[in-house]
């Protein structure tokens, strides 16, 4: 039998395979768990314990430790073991990658690759061999929610269904759907048929980059859609300890040195941030490096375990890194950085997903109970960072160009000789960059008119609009309407002095007009939390009670807000020549 | 990130808030002046210092003190 891995369920000397299409195989098989003990015969004595076997693995510091890897029958013993660890004076580790991943990494059953099962049941065999697997798997997947008037709600009687790529929307009563793995919400969950349901989430990834996250961790999408991101760049990082027979420990009773407040105020900062230059500019460029943060930990080899062990590279914030064995954290990361690269040319969703991981991977450096984390390493990052782009400014003042704003990983750029800049920055950095260029850009100030990092908005040269900090998600729907609505219209300008400062003005006559006679209750309506809300004569109520009326005084007066905040930044229009 | 620490730029708007409270209390309409340039010049020292080690009123001084010099070289502030 062919298929894709879909979930398994483990059960007695045994786990059970689901393939695609709903189809069931059972694999023989136990499950490992390993102990750090001097009494394994009384581990041994659980009915569960299948046999047990002495092996030498490392931990972090590289000191050699003997462990048990005790072979159960039934996972669940897994649990009642690892309760009593603390009564009976031993200590369980490398739970992570999880149990069922370990089970499945030794029979060759990763999730949602294709394999081959013996129809006994014997073998499995990967049908896709190599490490960088990029193809999807090619099953059915899908999304599902129901919405009510003010968008999506866990009662709503219709329906909205994104089956692979295709969309589907319809009255609820007529939903019917079977798919691999469902991604649903409330009354829809009931017409759903799905290997894995997902019903609740907290990685903020959709279904397909919680595909990839599982592809990428080999562990089953049940064990991670409930998980941090944080845990998903943590299997990744035990796999690679694991690999090498380095202890993941359970606990990590790592503490910081002891430092002075001075020392410490010259390295717990963040990235370097150059506040922009208000007004508006034509022709300019904004300048990125791809995965900065990641990037620098694999160049710098940044790791808990690297990092003042010896000084092969010493730092002026009195940290030091040991390149003499590569970090667990880097290598990790290495792989994920490249994977990243390639699914932005062929999937962007599934690039998206592995670049929250990424993105995770620098700040979880710094949790206190990140397994493979340091508040050293973190600091290192960071002093790096900053390093990297004063040094990437010193560059472009070299060249010729004006910085008119930066912040931790990207400049904003103009000037004549910015593709010569970009190379010389790439090869002193050693680190890649990705140029974009804007017709314009224009940089708005804080209420206060400050100026304020990252609040632009800029007009790419294929006519896209950048538009950083100006819309949010908390907004009423008629004030996010308007402002796309004016994003729209400055997209029309190819120059900063062609944006229609007249046409604005008329659209928020339209939007007043809007506000006062709207017809559509779901205009008025703004999420917080994840909850709907409206604002009535008296005070805010939640949509789900019912439309109830509005305060049309709030929303004329958010608008005009709004309108003054763009108002102000293009009134005050300096267009820089 | 293991420990949590104030907003710098916060703290710079702090202490910029106590120089014009002062500026309010005292009859200097210069001095308000050039606290006034002062703040608008903050964030580009802020930028500038970044990656150094200061604190919120040496840069707030490092600002007032580029408005004085720019009157003594020109006689003026200039807005």
């Amino acid at each position: 039998m062919e298929g894709y891995v879909i979930d398994a369920i483990p059960s007695h000397k045994s786990v059970i395979l689901v393939l695609d299409n709903f189809r069931r195989v059972k694999i023989r098989t136990t499950f490992p768990i390993y102990v750090k003990t001097d009494k394994p015969e009384i581990i041994a004595q659980h009915p569960s314990v299948l046999s047990y076997e002495e092996e030498m693995w490392r931990d972090l510091e590289g000191r050699d430790l003997k462990l048990y890897r005790f072979e159960l029958s039934d996972i669940n013993a897994y649990n009642y073991i690892k309760d009593k660890s603390r009564e009976w004076g031993y200590e369980v580790v490398n739970e992570l990658p999880t149990v069922l991943a370990q089970a499945l990494y030794r029979l060759n059953a990763y999730p949602f690759r294709k394999v081959r099962v013996a129809e006994d049941g014997s073998k499995v065999e990967l049908i896709e061999e190599e490490e960088g697997y990029i193809e999807f798997p090619k099953i059915k997947y899908a999304t599902v929610i129901t919405t009510d008037w003010y968008g999506p709600s866990l009662k709503g009687k219709e329906f909205v269904a994104k089956v692979n790529d295709e969309e589907i929307r319809g009255r609820i009563e007529d939903l019917d759907l079977k798919v691999d793995v469902a991604e649903c919400y409330g009354l829809a969950c009931d017409k759903v048929k799905a290997s894995v349901k997902i019903t609740s989430k907290k990685a903020p990834v959709s279904v397909k980059g919680l595909i990839e996250w599982s592809l990428i961790s080999k562990t089953p999408i049940r064990e991670l859609y409930n998980a941090t991101i944080g845990k998903a760049l943590t299997i990744n990082e035990a796999w690679v300890a694991f690999k090498r027979k380095v202890i993941v420990p359970s606990v990590v009773p790592r503490v910081e040195k002891m430092r002075t407040i001075e020392e410490l105020k010259a390295v717990d900062k963040g990235g370097l941030i150059l506040f922009p230059k208000l007004g508006c500019y034509d022709d300019v460029y904004q300048v990125d490096f791809s995965s900065m943060y990641p990037s620098l930990i694999v160049k710098y080899n940044i790791s808990a375990e690297t990092v003042d062990r010896c000084e092969d590279i010493v730092t002026e914030i009195g940290h030091s890194i040991c390149l003499k064995e590569k970090g667990i954290v880097p290598e990790a990361l290495e792989w994920l950085i490249k994977r990243k690269r390639e699914l932005k040319r062929v999937d962007k969703e599934r690039a998206e997903a592995i670049k929250w991981i990424l993105v995770a991977s620098f700040g979880y450096l710094g949790y206190r109970n990140s397994k493979f984390g340091k508040i050293e390493a973190y600091e290192l990052v960071t002093y790096f960072a900053r390093k990297t782009l004063r040094r990437a400014i010193d560059l472009a003042e070299e060249f010729g160009l004006e910085v008119l704003h930066g912040i931790i990983d990207s400049l904003i750029v103009r000037g004549e000789r910015v593709e010569e800049f970009v190379k010389s920055v790439e090869e002193d950095t050693g680190l890649s960059l990705e140029v974009e260029k804007m017709d314009w850009v224009l940089f708005f100030s804080s209420r206060e008119g400050m100026p304020y990092p990252m609040r632009y908005l800029g007009r790419l040269s294929n006519g896209e609009m950048k538009v950083k900090g100006l819309v949010r998600s908390n907004m009423p729907n008629v004030i996010i309407d308007f402002l796309n609505d004016v994003v729209k219209v400055m997209a029309k300008a190819r120059r900063c002095e062609d944006i229609d400062l007249d046409e604005i003005r008329r659209l928020r006559d339209e939007y007043r007009r809007r506000i006062i006679s709207s017809k559509d209750p779901k205009d008025y309506v703004l999420w917080i939390k994840d909850k709907p809300y409206v604002r009535g004569v008296n005070g805010f109520y939640r949509a789900y009670e019912g439309y109830n009326g509005r305060d049309v005084y709030y929303y004329l007066n958010y608008l005009d807000r709004e309108y003054e905040v763009i108002l102000s930044a293009l009134n005050g229009l300096q267009v820089a020549r | 990130m293991g420990r949590t620490q104030p907003s710098f730029t916060a703290a710079i708007d702090a202490e910029l808030e106590k120089l014009f409270r002062l500026a309010n209390r005292l009859d200097y309409p210069c001095f308000r002046d050039v606290i006034l340039e002062a703040s608008r010049r903050v964030r580009y020292f802020q930028s500038a210092l970044y990656d150094e080690v200061t604190d919120p009123q040496e840069i707030l001084m490092l600002a007032i003190i580029s408005v004085l010099a720019e009157m003594s070289c020109n006689g003026r502030v200039r807005h």
